[in-house]
């Protein structure tokens, strides 16, 4: 019992994904479970947290509590691992710094066509929220990360594995075209034409083929601006990618580096109008934005 | 590393508004930082190479005229070789413009605009510490030169080239001579003998299909009547006469810059030279008007140039961009794509993306389009640029005066701003904000998006890029990308909630020194009216 | 004096919660508060987004129960676009959703729920977990993996990836299914109903050790709502059934309608909404959602081996809806049997493989309702859009929101039998969690986010002074 690792997990502004992808490591489960010594999760009764080597945190920093519960994670643990694209990079949560927290709540709270004379909630008991999302690294030091939304379970494991042996997990630095199957020609060719004459959304094609490049096929892709390292998953079920690994480490300005790219590749005028440029570019990593609020006060704070 | 920065007064001009000795005495911590009078005298260049080899200094930055002033005179250009030739790399060499693009522009107001100067200091001395140096590719010259267009200096050029010893190839577009009536029987003696040489060959009705390679070694693929037929030259010669047609349908086959008129422009103090040391162009006169002296003296120009740089045993051609990053390049192909010289390919085997050095211009516009950020323009890294703004930002001047950083295109934007400077030191009434900040960048397709965001994030109020017009981009299409990309990424700067005023695009061509002027000017008002209503 | 006894964070839930239980000056249960302390904002955030991308955003509310935003979402989508989907994608929708329901119900119960009543509510807590359920019967802990597995490779096989799918597409599907996933899955169905019908002979064992709490525990008697089709079961599209504390019905509507039968109250104290049946008002209008309420609901189960168990199952309300909270345990595991039975006849369906999966479609301005039947409860999911394919508006009633209400009564009945005397009994930490447990309220969903925060019941006093303290802290 000595010897394992002492392990530690937990969830703050997330979906508990990641959590639910360490479970589907079904059977190996418990191989990993042979190997560490899980002293505190979401899953388990455990009441306080413990001192641990390894400090799993999952989703991304929203509320005070959320804050709160990181820095005790980062007394407790050795190592601070960042588990997930929310973790990491901030995530979908992350979306909400598009809007100013005021406008968040007024519509979730008073706006919404359900809510009956509604108030936005105000109570000691339950935590303030803060007005930008962070990933964890703007508030603790993070000494590892795993990307992805949620991480491929081999990743979670194969990244356990490694800290078991004293070793820092490994870090996909390529982009998604290295690991996609798929067959690439117009994009190969030495010419300054797009490679189609309009953009769409897949729902909009007559059909998805399944073997050449979303590019190609008119339809926004981001896997040049995203990291490898999720098995390229959408792909194979026939949609693009909407770079949920995040950026890759190199290109942190994931949306700016998607623009850059998809200027010479797919016409200005479709990706103007028919595209969310700014919702599909910065989807999972607008907390880690040079400019990562809409309100430049917030960002000065 | 030991830097050397050296200041000049510029008899003057420049210290009458920048006070360059109270800037020397504040870069003590540099091995050198001396004042002159003048950099282009003998006795001043004598001195500037005794102290570069007294204190060993491997980087210099010079405080004083645009450099583009360097490429246009003797003093100038003699300079900087004689540092080249000392093991200085090009790329340690730097530039702080604080006659044109400050004394010029801020006269009477001493304090602020000695500040301005010394944050360009700053800026410059950021780029011969963060760049690295230019590698280069050592090539053995042909002395083959081909000869594009059949005017009587191109004749005449090719029956000089002959007696030299080269070979020489001839090109016409068209079925008959470009030589004008009235010199046709002055020229036929030369063209007898230019025919008859076994060392020449000319094709007409043949149009250039495609150019590869750099000075030394050219390999030009032609479409003659017969079909395609390859040759390889060390050099090549414009003699296109007035026919902006042909000049516009070669601009994309060779990299040269064109004047605003359309003609081929000139681009050093040497008449005739382009961008490209081994392409040489001869200048016709306004309406194609040249008399035969003319066009002969223009010949001998040309070809003592051209031969004096092709007669050397090699020729060391500059590699501007990094190798491509294997451990980030994921072979997606957006870099082919975006190449106007289609210098770019994938090897699929390893899923990497390759450049091919004898198409490759170091435009750098592949550079801003990778997603990965597998490449750099070594000419401008990209952590030297986000530096450089971060310094910029800083401004001169508190308060209301919003701060604007002013990118400029190497070609236009830059001599546009320089032009700007000279407008507004002879006129009264015409100014300059202290705190618009000049930036050069090479290109506008080096240009990154993201440069955007870090000068907001910085704090600049706006930023305005001053980039070629339509058709004269150096690099074909660096200006048309950088507003694709920019067009696109507004959407990205409305949902951070910086309004449109903030970011301003002006193509303009190297003359309109005024049109930047009223841009920038009418942008200040737009800022402060925004700054107002918040 | 009025004294706060506050629970948090209670545990294994998916997400945040906290309890404060509020005594009168004569130390009794006043009231319950069971707080929901995260909020994200996607009805905000998801403003300007474009509407076909809404399936792929929307997932992200929940990690545990994706697949139900991804198909709500992508129905409200294909109402905009008003487009008929093949029937071949209808089926290929409802076996992913069949999926997921077997991962989810199978996690609940084994990881979640069970460790309180396979090892005992008063079992060491270290071990009170799904790793001390393996270790004390590790053939059974193998079983519940098994199970979960089967699930999510259904998920992975039609939705693309087990956990966030992206295949349900407006117009239908973006691929088929193939022949060799197809026998593949075929195959484990067997085994996945099987380990469906243990789950359910090991919950009913439990059930009889425990008979003599269930009447007592958390019950409270509410009205019910799910979804039904010819007055079955159903889960994926369906009439909105809503029926009174004796059984009567007081509504089937359209549940694009929604808006004329339910609304949501807020209260200041938690970021989750209270829904409500409007004609009743907030308090006499709760109603209880997921499985304890879709079998109230529904006539009967259109699969023969759960129908079996439903009838049985109904018996104990005697002619009347069944109360008991403790029976949510028992509903989700004969709901878990029904997903296992119904992807088997889906994958004998020769359907399933057809290649026409869908429709082309072009964007267009306007309004769509998608409403399903997540794990956890009726999901609804309701967009505006305008002629550029983007959202105007987006308005999200997610499942657990519906027992928001609920859970606090049931909390409350809890804390009135083990809080006395203005101090906290041993065992009411777990017995306020099991009840809100029995909900498997996923706080994901609920306000649109999770977390998990440290346990502490304390007892304020009205000045708020910690009188009395048990912890469970971080």
């Amino acid at each position: 019992m000595t010897d394992k690792v002492t392990v530690a997990t937990t969830w703050l502004q997330g979906c508990s994904g990641c959590h639910i992808a360490f479970l589907d490591l079904h059977e190996e489960l418990l191989d990993v479970l042979n190997l560490i010594d899980l002293r505190y999760s979401p899953i388990v009764d455990v009441k306080d947290v413990p001192e641990v080597t390894v400090g799993i945190v999952e989703g991304s920093v929203g509320n005070e509590d959320n804050e709160e519960v990181l820095r005790t994670f980062r007394k407790k643990a050795k190592y601070i691992v960042a588990l997930g694209t929310c973790a990491c990079f901030g995530g979908i949560p992350g979306l909400r710094n598009l809007f100013k927290l005021d406008e968040v709540l007024k519509r979730g709270y008073i706006d919404t066509e359900s809510t009956m004379q509604g108030k936005v909630p105000n109570n000691p008991e339950i935590p303030l929220l803060k007005e930008s999302v962070k990933p964890l690294s703007q508030v603790v030091k993070v000494d590892f990360s795993i990307p992805g939304c949620p991480p491929l379970p081999s990743a979670i494991k194969d990244a356990l594995l490694a800290l078991v042996q004293g070793k820092a997990p490994e870090v996909k630095t390529r982009n998604l075209c290295e690991e996609c199957d798929r067959k690439k020609e117009k994009m190969l060719v030495a010419s300054r034409d797009f490679v189609t004459d309009a953009v769409v959304s897949p729902h909009e094609l007559e059909r998805i083929d399944s073997e050449i490049c979303f590019l190609e096929q008119g339809v926004l892709c981001m896997g040049p601006a995203t990291c490898e390292g999720c098995g390229s998953r959408c792909l194979k079920g026939n949609m693009p990618c909407r770079g949920c690994m995040g950026p890759t480490p190199g290109a942190l300005e994931q949306g700016a580096k998607s623009i850059n790219a998809l200027s010479s590749i797919l016409p200005a005028g479709g990706l103007m109008f028919n595209e969310d440029i700014v919702g599909v570019g910065y989807r999972y990593s607008l907390p880690v934005s040079i400019y990562p609020h809409r309100d430049q006060k917030v960002r000065e704070k | 590393m030991k830097t050397g920065l050296f200041l000049s007064r510029h008899d003057g001009a420049i210290s009458e508004t920048v006070d360059v000795d109270l800037l020397s005495g504040l870069y003590s911590n540099l091995p050198v930082a001396k004042v002159y009078d003048s950099f282009f005298r003998h006795k001043a260049q004598t001195d500037i190479l005794k102290t570069v080899d007294a204190h060993g200094l491997d980087s210099v930055v010079f405080a004083g005229n645009s450099p583009k002033y360097y490429d246009m005179i003797l003093g100038g250009t003699l300079l900087l070789d004689a540092l080249k030739s000392r093991g200085i790399n090009e790329n340690k060499i730097a530039f702080a413009n604080i006659h044109e693009q400050v004394a010029m522009s801020h006269k009477g107001e001493r304090v602020k605009a000695t500040e301005k100067a010394g944050l360009l200091i700053d800026v410059a001395l950021t780029k011969v510490e963060m760049s690295p140096n230019i590698k280069s590719i050592v090539v053995s010259p042909r002395r083959s030169v081909l000869i594009v267009g059949t005017t009587a200096g191109g004749i005449i050029a090719a029956w000089e080239l002959l007696a030299k010893g080269y070979r020489v190839f001839l090109a016409e577009r068209g079925l008959s001579l470009r030589v004008p009536a009235d010199m046709e029987e002055n020229i036929m003696p030369t063209l007898a003998a230019v025919q008859s040489s076994d060392r020449s060959k000319m094709f007409t009705q043949t149009e250039i299909k495609d150019v590869s390679g750099y000075a030394g070694q050219y390999k030009i693929v032609l479409t003659t009547p017969g079909g395609d037929e390859e040759i390889l030259v060390g050099g090549i010669i414009l003699s296109l006469g007035n026919d902006i047609a042909w000049v516009k349908a070669l601009r994309s086959k060779m990299r040269f810059g064109i004047d605003p008129d359309g003609s081929v422009a000139q681009e050093t103090m040497f008449i005739g030279q382009t961008t490209d040391p081994g392409i040489w162009f001869l200048p016709s006169g306004k309406e194609g008007i040249t008399s035969l002296a003319d066009e002969i003296s223009g010949a001998s120009r040309a070809v003592l140039s051209l031969t004096s740089l092709l007669d050397a045993n090699e020729i060391a051609h500059s590699l501007l961009i990094s190798a491509v990053d294997e451990k980030v390049c994921g072979g997606c192909g957006t870099c082919v794509k975006t190449c106007a010289f289609a210098a770019s390919s994938i090897d699929l085997s390893r899923k990497l993306s390759v450049i091919n050095p004898e198409r490759c211009k170091g435009c750098g516009n592949c550079v801003t389009s990778c997603p990965t950020g597998a490449r750099d323009l070594v000419s401008f890294p990209t952590k030297y640029i986000s530096k450089a703004i971060s310094l910029l930002s800083r401004g001169v001047v508190n308060g209301a005066e919003p701060k604007i950083l002013a990118i400029l295109c190497k070609n236009c934007g830059y001599s546009a701003a320089d032009s700007a400077g000279e407008l507004i030191s002879r006129t009264p009434g015409q100014k300059l904000s202290l705190n618009v900040m000049p930036f050069l960048l090479e290109c506008g397709g080096n240009v990154d998006t993201q440069y955007v965001l870090e000068a907001f994030s910085n704090g600049f109020d706006g930023v305005a890029l001053f980039i070629c017009r339509d058709g004269h981009c150096h690099n074909i299409v660096g200006n048309t990308d950088m507003q694709r990309r920019l067009g696109l990424f507004r959407a990205v700067l409305r949902s951070r909630d910086i309004k449109d005023e903030r970011l301003r695009v002006v193509p303009l061509n190297c003359h309109e020194g005024q049109v930047m002027i009223e841009e920038l000017q009418s942008m200040s008002e737009d800022l402060k009216t925004l700054r107002a209503s918040n | 004096m009025s004294k706060t006894i506050t629970i948090s964070p209670v545990s294994r839930l998916e997400g945040h919660g906290k309890v404060t239980i509020l005594l009168n000056d004569k130390n009794e249960v006043a009231a319950s508060h069971f707080h929901v302390v995260e909020f994200r904002g996607f009805e905000k955030f998801c403003e300007g987004r474009l509407m076909s991308e809404m399936p792929l955003i929307t997932s992200r509310i929940c990690g545990i129960c994706p697949v139900s935003h991804h198909l709500a979402s992508v129905k409200a989508c294909d109402e905009i676009l008003q487009v008929k989907i093949p029937p071949a994608a209808i089926k290929l929708r409802e076996l992913i959703q069949m999926g997921q329901y077997i991962h989810s119900h199978a996690l609940h119960f084994f990881y979640l729920a069970a460790p309180d009543f396979v090892l005992g509510p008063a079992s060491d807590p270290a071990k009170r977990n799904v790793v001390g359920i393996i270790e004390a019967d590790p053939e059974l802990g193998k079983k519940a993996i098994r199970l979960r597995k089967i699930g999510q490779d259904i998920v992975d096989r039609v939705g693309g990836r087990p956990i966030h799918p992206v295949t349900a597409i407006p117009g239908g599907m973006s691929k088929s299914l193939s022949h060799e996933d197809r026998f593949i899955m075929r195959k484990e169905m067997d085994e996945a109903v099987e380990l469906a019908k243990l789950s359910l002979s090991i919950g009913k064992s439990v059930y009889e050790k425990f008979a003599d709490i269930v009447p007592l525990f958390a019950v409270i008697k509410t009205n019910y709502m799910g979804l039904v089709k010819n007055g079955n079961l159903e889960l994926y599209d369906g009439t909105l059934r809503l029926i009174d504390e004796e059984g009567k019905k007081l509504e089937e509507f359209d549940p694009r309608d929604y808006l004329s039968y339910l609304g949501e109250h807020v209260e200041d104290w938690s970021y989750m909404k209270f829904p409500f049946y409007k004609k009743q008002g907030v308090v006499e209008g709760v109603y209880r959602v997921a499985p304890l309420a879709r079998l109230n609901v529904a006539d009967a189960i259109s699969t023969p081996l759960a129908n079996k168990e439903l009838v049985e199952f109904k018996k104990l309300g005697n002619g009347q809806p069944v109360h008991e909270t403790l029976y949510y345990h028992y509903a989700r595991l004969i709901e878990l049997l029904y997903a296992t039975e119904r992807a088997r006849e889906l994958l004998d369906d020769d359907e399933i493989v057809s290649k026409e999966v869908r429709v082309k479609v072009d964007r267009r301005q306007g309004e769509g309702v998608g409403v399903i039947e997540a794990p956890r409860g009726t999901l609804i999911h309701h967009y505006w859009a305008d002629d550029a394919g983007k959202i105007e508006k987006a308005n999200i009633i997610v499942a657990t929101a519906h027992n928001n209400a609920a859970i606090n009564l049931s909390v409350n009945e809890v804390a009135k039998e083990f809080v006395k005397g203005g101090k906290i009994e041993e065992g009411a930490l777990n017995m306020v969690e099991m009840a809100v447990r029995c909900y498997d309220p996923c706080l994901s969903c609920a306000t649109h986010a999770i977390g998990q925060m440290p346990l502490e019941i304390s007892l304020l006093d009205a000045d708020g002074k910690m009188v009395d303290t048990v912890e469970r802290s971080i």
